[in-house]
């Protein structure tokens, strides 16, 4: 497998990035997926088909049919090829916002079981229209409607958001998986894992700059650090290796990591030390699932 | 050349029809979600799948939404397809559904009608197709199984034509016609292959065959076709209203000298050339119209029929022609947004001689209407020609007398 980075002569997808903001990490993983796509499918001598909507990958690009519909949009496709003999692979890159809309198309697509890899670029909100929440929006985090991420109103629930990658899996995924741009190599070999075990999923951890409120300087380090503190584990689930965490979580440093991601960010600005005790409760919580579905589900022998 | 001899006369029921035509217009991708009466167009296309009949793939998705929008993709793609659905299903599908035609997708959707809910309701009425009457969806309305075959294939025709790249409903009443039997003469494969050519794209439209490099390095942002909006949606009014006229027109007039047997056109009339009064419905509403009409005429009262077989585009030219000197016009409105009685009062407003125009909301959610309820408002329409100040313009029939 030759590494993107390694390459001298990667494509220029130049204008995927005409009209996003300073700094934007989904777009940053959309134009490394599509790279690799288009390099990975050159070596394998194929010739991918990618289409999608979302911040990263833009609003008018490549948006050929309805709203939170991409995965049967890639089982329409996928029946017309099998009926003209053509083998091209197919690829969505969204936003969590699309697959929110579409929770029903995307396990639909992939209990369906045509085979496509799904990307979602993951900035945990509505980003384009206003920052408003999504089924991934992290508790206590402001959005529009959330003064101080709680729903309902100022009294209102703390959720935990859902779990999209792990929702396909049981929905018929042959391979699932989380991922951060932060961690080049690891998520460079899970986009060519899914590709060779499809229908695929990867979660990519997507910070936005302006509904996240941070600076733009500061993208990468924030990316680095959402995995780092465990609020955004990174792991994977095939069905011939079975499901494994690709980055370590260390609980003794999760406290002051935590802190520090929650502080670089304008959306926790209103958060008493409480929801700070309650956050760190979540992160234990969410770490020690990713642990026990590792012991749950190993390779098959 | 085949010839008409060939065909066979079975009995069909409406949605065995439709499945038929789908079948013969060689469809490559049947869509289906569950949802009476229409779900059985693709149950039997399934059987006709495993029994070796037809080569297609079957998409079964979770709700009616993601299977039309799979449709959508599957014909940008290349592939001819067919969906049936109605009411709720309808609604569930708005989005992708009101997409394609502004898209230009030429998908063709079948419907065996069922009213809308609230309150729960299973029966028939048109409610369900005439709320898309405002989003440049070409409608058919079929009043029998013959029809529906017939409509369904011509349906390919129209829709995919280059200069029309419109979608389609192809719509029949749910029971009365979606579950009755009655003879039907099935084409054979040879007739439709010489009516309906290969689905083809219009050239730089396949999905499967874009260059993605190409696309990506060319692709422009910040708002892209939206530049050209307004135009857009000129040319999709225009086609629906001009070009598609006329696409039906030649597509029923190619029909007839293939098959021998077509239904007027955009419309289809009866008795209404020397006719006082004219009865103006769709589908089977046109079969009690004709029967009240029959009944009148033995009277001595000179009543005339309008099947409407397109609500849109909407027949005004041909229905002007044909209402002539009529005095009083009357809609049987299968729907309680009273569509065809408004329709009616724009195409006729400049009528020469302007005939009275009146509604009656009938037959809603499969309530009965019979032929002698048809006549009892013939007589009404007779009286607006003495008083028309005696006659309500907009009324609803909801009691009813039996045959």
């Amino acid at each position: 497998m030759k590494m993107i980075l390694e390459t001298k002569d990667a494509r220029p997808h130049k204008n995927i990035d005409a009209a996003q903001c300073p700094g934007c990490p989904s777009n940053l993983a959309t134009k490394l997926v599509m790279e690799l796509v288009f390099q990975v499918c050159e070596e394998r001598g194929q010739d991918p088909i990618i289409f999608g909507q979302g911040c990263g990958i833009g609003r008018d690009i490549m948006h050929r049919s309805g709203i939170g519909t991409h995965d049967s949009g890639a089982v329409g496709m996928h029946a017309a090829m099998e009926m003209r003999g053509i083998d091209r692979p197919i690829v969505v890159i969204d936003g969590d916002g699309q697959i929110d809309m579409g929770m029903d198309d995307l396990s639909g697509g992939f209990q369906y079981g045509a085979p496509y890899l799904h990307v979602v670029c993951d900035n945990q909100s509505f980003a384009a229209s206003g920052t408003h929440a999504t089924g991934m929006t992290d508790m206590f985090a402001k959005v529009s409607t959330r003064a101080n991420g709680r729903i309902g109103g100022p009294d209102g629930r703390v959720q935990a958001r859902k779990q999209p990658a792990m929702m396909v899996k049981f929905s018929g995924a042959h391979y699932s998986a989380t991922a951060s741009p932060a961690f080049f190599r690891d998520f460079e070999r899970k986009i060519n894992t899914a590709l060779d075990n499809l229908p695929a999923f990867v979660q990519v951890f997507a910070p936005c700059t302006l509904s996240w409120g941070y600076d733009d300087q500061d993208s990468f380090s924030i990316t680095k650090l959402g995995t780092d503190c465990g609020i955004w584990p990174l792991w994977e689930w095939a069905d011939d290796t079975g499901f494994r965490r690709t980055h370590e979580f260390d609980e003794s440093k999760m406290p002051d990591q935590l802190r520090a991601y929650l502080d670089m960010q304008r959306r926790y600005a209103h958060v008493t030390p409480d929801d700070v005790g309650e956050i760190e409760r979540y992160v234990r919580d969410l770490n020690a699932l990713v642990d026990k579905m590792t012991r749950s589900f190993q390779a098959p022998a | 050349m085949t010839t008409a001899e060939q065909a066979k006369t079975v009995i069909r029921t409406g949605n065995q029809a439709a499945a038929d035509g789908a079948r013969l217009a060689r469809v490559g991708v049947v869509c289906f979600f569950p949802i009476g009466p229409s779900d059985e167009v693709g149950e039997h296309l399934v059987d006709m799948i495993n029994s070796g009949e037809l080569d297609a793939r079957v998409i079964d998705l979770e709700n009616e939404r993601s299977v039309v929008n799979a449709q959508i993709t599957a014909t940008q793609s290349g592939v001819r397809s067919t969906f049936s659905t109605n009411s709720e299903g309808l609604v569930f599908a708005y989005q992708p559904l009101i997409w394609s035609p502004y898209a230009r997708v030429p998908i063709v959707v079948g419907v065996a009608h069922r009213s809308l809910e609230p309150p729960t309701n299973i029966q028939t009425d048109d409610h369900d197709t005439i709320i898309f009457r405002d989003s440049h969806w070409i409608q058919f309305y079929c009043e029998n199984a013959q029809e529906v075959l017939d409509t369904m294939i011509q349906a390919y025709w129209v829709a995919e034509r280059h200069d029309i790249q419109l979608p389609v409903f192809v719509t029949w009443p749910g029971w009365e016609v979606s579950h009755a039997a009655m003879p039907v003469e099935v084409p054979t494969q040879e007739q439709v292959d010489e009516f309906l050519p290969p689905y083809e794209l219009l050239p730089g439209r396949d999905l499967l065959t874009l260059d993605m490099e190409e696309f990506y390095s060319n692709a422009s942002r910040g708002g892209g076709e939206g530049a050209s909006y307004i135009e857009q949606r000129y040319a999709i009014d225009h086609t629906l209203n001009v070009d598609a006229k006329q696409a039906i027109l030649e597509a029923h007039e190619r029909y007839v000298e293939v098959m021998g047997r077509g239904y007027g056109g955009l419309i289809e009339s009866y008795m209404t050339e020397d006719a006082e009064v004219i009865l103006v419905g769709l589908a089977n509403m046109a079969t009690r119209a004709r029967q009240a009409a029959d009944a009148m005429r033995e009277q001595g009262k000179r009543v005339g029929v309008i099947k409407v077989r397109t609500l849109r585009p909407f027949p005004s030219e041909a229905i002007a022609e044909a209402v002539g000197n009529a005095r009083v016009v009357m809609a049987f409105d299968r729907n309680p947004v009273h569509t065809l009685y408004h329709e009616l009062r724009s195409a006729l407003y400049s009528h020469p001689g302007r005939p009275a125009v009146l509604g009656r909301v009938v037959a809603l959610a499969g309530r009965n209407f019979s032929s002698r309820d048809a006549e009892e408002l013939v007589d009404e329409a007779f009286a607006a020609i003495d008083d028309p100040a005696a006659v309500d313009e907009l009324s609803w029939r909801m009691e009813t007398v039996a045959d």
